[in-house]
């Protein structure tokens, strides 16, 4: 098939059905077998190819022909706030292709581990334990995003790179700023260079006083005296951590909390798991249900790629929907039902494939299974304390969330 | 690196293109480790047994960065 034949149907993003803020928008999924790759159209005007198939999505991932370049011509910027700071110049090593990626990427892989991540399993239990007894010393209703789902990751990332959890109100500030959708591409780009700034701070003043066993002294005397990065590369990527590790952890645990909610069979199921293996599973079937990372993996083909029935012309944007592919009925047998034994959910599109898969993914699974055990079990029947149409959901953000979530509960365990 | 998997083929392994995921060791974590020093995949035995062959393959499948792949015979 031809490209100039194609007409752009659509625009993307699209909005969910306002009914379940579970479902990925119809725009894009209306039947992944019929259609797996789309084109649509941006909105600057731009068409891009949106693809809601899951092996598709996969295979485009993996392929070196495909980049990960905002400054290529071709690229599609979802939303303003994205081309501004995508644009901006300040670039990390998720919007760069490898070799260079990876060099980049490795500054901070090793502090990644499974082992290592397996190790944070008591300090993140004691950080989730701390933070449910501040809920019931507040008393409900509280909102649970403000009181406990961002305050969690946002405080693990803080420690992770041994940075001062008080600065915690300017780096959230300034991500959520990166990410709306309302921004305008000035107060993005504003927004990213203040975030770097400070940054750059804390990197200073590690190169002054190094630490033992620490992420940013080690990424100092390992990769940047030894020529292999840049001060600038070590400030962009830590500055993608605060970025990448905020948000997304923040709105899967309130998304997830919602879902169990709304699945009571399921949620006593989960509350009586003794297996971690069950527990974990749960977890994952969570992420492929409702899928935060809603503004799909951005890319621009470098050479003529046959997909889906389609031939992507070199210098086409590409838009890979991880929420789409989550609910491919190919691979995920009805996908708007929640499983959460469903066995093949570990494949899940939520952390994206090929190079730049999420590298905080083990870290957020174990956030989110330390997380709805141990509030499901100290406050077992949680519930929502308003009215469904007054839940307002994050459908102008890069992330999809919840801006509140106020709940209340019974007696405490 | 290569490493035979019984019968059933060969198992290739490129460290240049890893990005220490760790999906290899949550499922074939007897026979994938990750290296302290770099995070990225190191083969934890010399010779695969072939009883391990199926999450090996399973492991090979999921890599995201194709540091993993498996050759079928
Ligand atoms: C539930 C929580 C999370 C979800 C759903 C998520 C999702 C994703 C996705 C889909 C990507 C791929 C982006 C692309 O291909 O364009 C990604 C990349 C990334 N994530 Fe996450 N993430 C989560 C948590 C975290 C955490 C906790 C951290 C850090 C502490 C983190 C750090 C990163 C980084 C640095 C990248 C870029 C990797 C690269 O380009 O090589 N993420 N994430
Ligand atoms: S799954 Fe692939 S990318 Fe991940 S650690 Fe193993 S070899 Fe590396």
């Amino acid at each position: 098939m031809s490209t100039e034949t194609v007409p752009a149907a659509g625009t993307y993003p699209s909005p969910r059905d306002a009914r379940c803020p579970y479902e990925p928008p119809k725009a894009y999924t209306g039947g992944p077998e019929q259609q797996p790759v789309r084109k649509m159209r941006l909105w600057n005007g731009d068409e891009a190819w949106v693809v809601a198939g899951y092996e598709e999505g996969r295979m485009l991932l993996g392929d070196p022909r495909v980049s990960a370049r905002p400054d290529l011509p071709g690229y599609p910027h979802v939303s303003p706030a994205l081309a501004g700071y995508r644009k901006s110049g300040l670039q990390t090593f998720n919007n760069k292709d490898n070799p260079e990626h990876n060099v980049e990427r490795r500054m901070f892989t090793k502090w990644f581990t499974v082992k290592r991540m397996e190790r944070l399993r008591p300090r993140i239990q004691d950080l989730v334990d701390q933070a449910v007894d501040r809920l019931v010393a507040m008393g409900s209703p509280v909102d649970l995003v403000e009181h406990f789902a961002l305050p969690i990751p946002s405080q693990v990332i803080f420690e992770l790179l041994n940075a001062p959890y008080r600065d915690h109100e300017i780096v959230e500030h300034e991500t959520h700023t990166m990410l709306s959708w309302r921004s305008s591409a000035e107060e993005s780009r504003a927004a990213s260079q203040r975030l770097l700034d400070y940054c750059y701070g804390l990197i200073r003043e590690r190169a002054e006083n190094p630490r033992a066993d620490d992420v940013l002294s080690l990424a100092i005397s390992e990769h940047v005296t030894t020529g292999l990065c840049t001060m600038e590369q070590l400030a962009e990527g830590t500055r993608l951590l605060f970025l990448a590790g905020h948000e997304t952890t923040a709105n899967s645990i309130a998304m997830s909390v919602l879902a169990l909610i709304d699945h009571p069979a399921q949620l006593a199921a989960f509350r009586d798991a003794q297996d971690p293996r069950q527990v974990a599973l749960a977890v994952d079937e969570l992420l492929r249900f409702a899928t935060i990372a809603q503004a799909g993996r951005c890319r621009v083909a470098l050479d003529d790629i046959e997909v889906g029935g389609t031939t992507i012309r070199a210098g086409e944007g590409i838009v890979v929907s991880s929420e789409a592919a989550n609910w491919d009925p190919r691979v995920f047998e009805r996908p708007a039902e929640l499983r959460l034994d469903r066995p093949n959910a570990r494949d899940h599109a939520g952390f994206g494939h090929g190079t730049h898969r999420c590298i905080g993914e083990t870290l957020a699974e174990i956030e989110l299974q330390i997380v709805l055990t141990t509030l499901f079990s100290r406050l077992p029947d949680l519930r929502v304390a308003v009215p469904r149409d007054q839940l307002r959901y994050k459908t102008d953000h890069t992330i999809f969330g919840l801006y509140e979530l106020p709940v209340t509960w019974g007696d405490p365990k | 690196m290569r490493f035979q998997l019984g019968t059933a083929g060969e198992l290739t392994v490129d460290r240049s293109l890893c990005i220490g995921s760790g999906l290899c060791v949550l499922t074939a974590g007897d026979v994938f480790g990750q290296d302290d020093d770099d995070g990225l995949v190191e083969v934890a035995v010399s010779v695969i047994d072939p009883a391990t062959a199926d999450d090996v393959i399973k492991a090979a499948d999921g890599c995201p960065s194709q540091a993993l792949r498996f050759l079928a015979s």
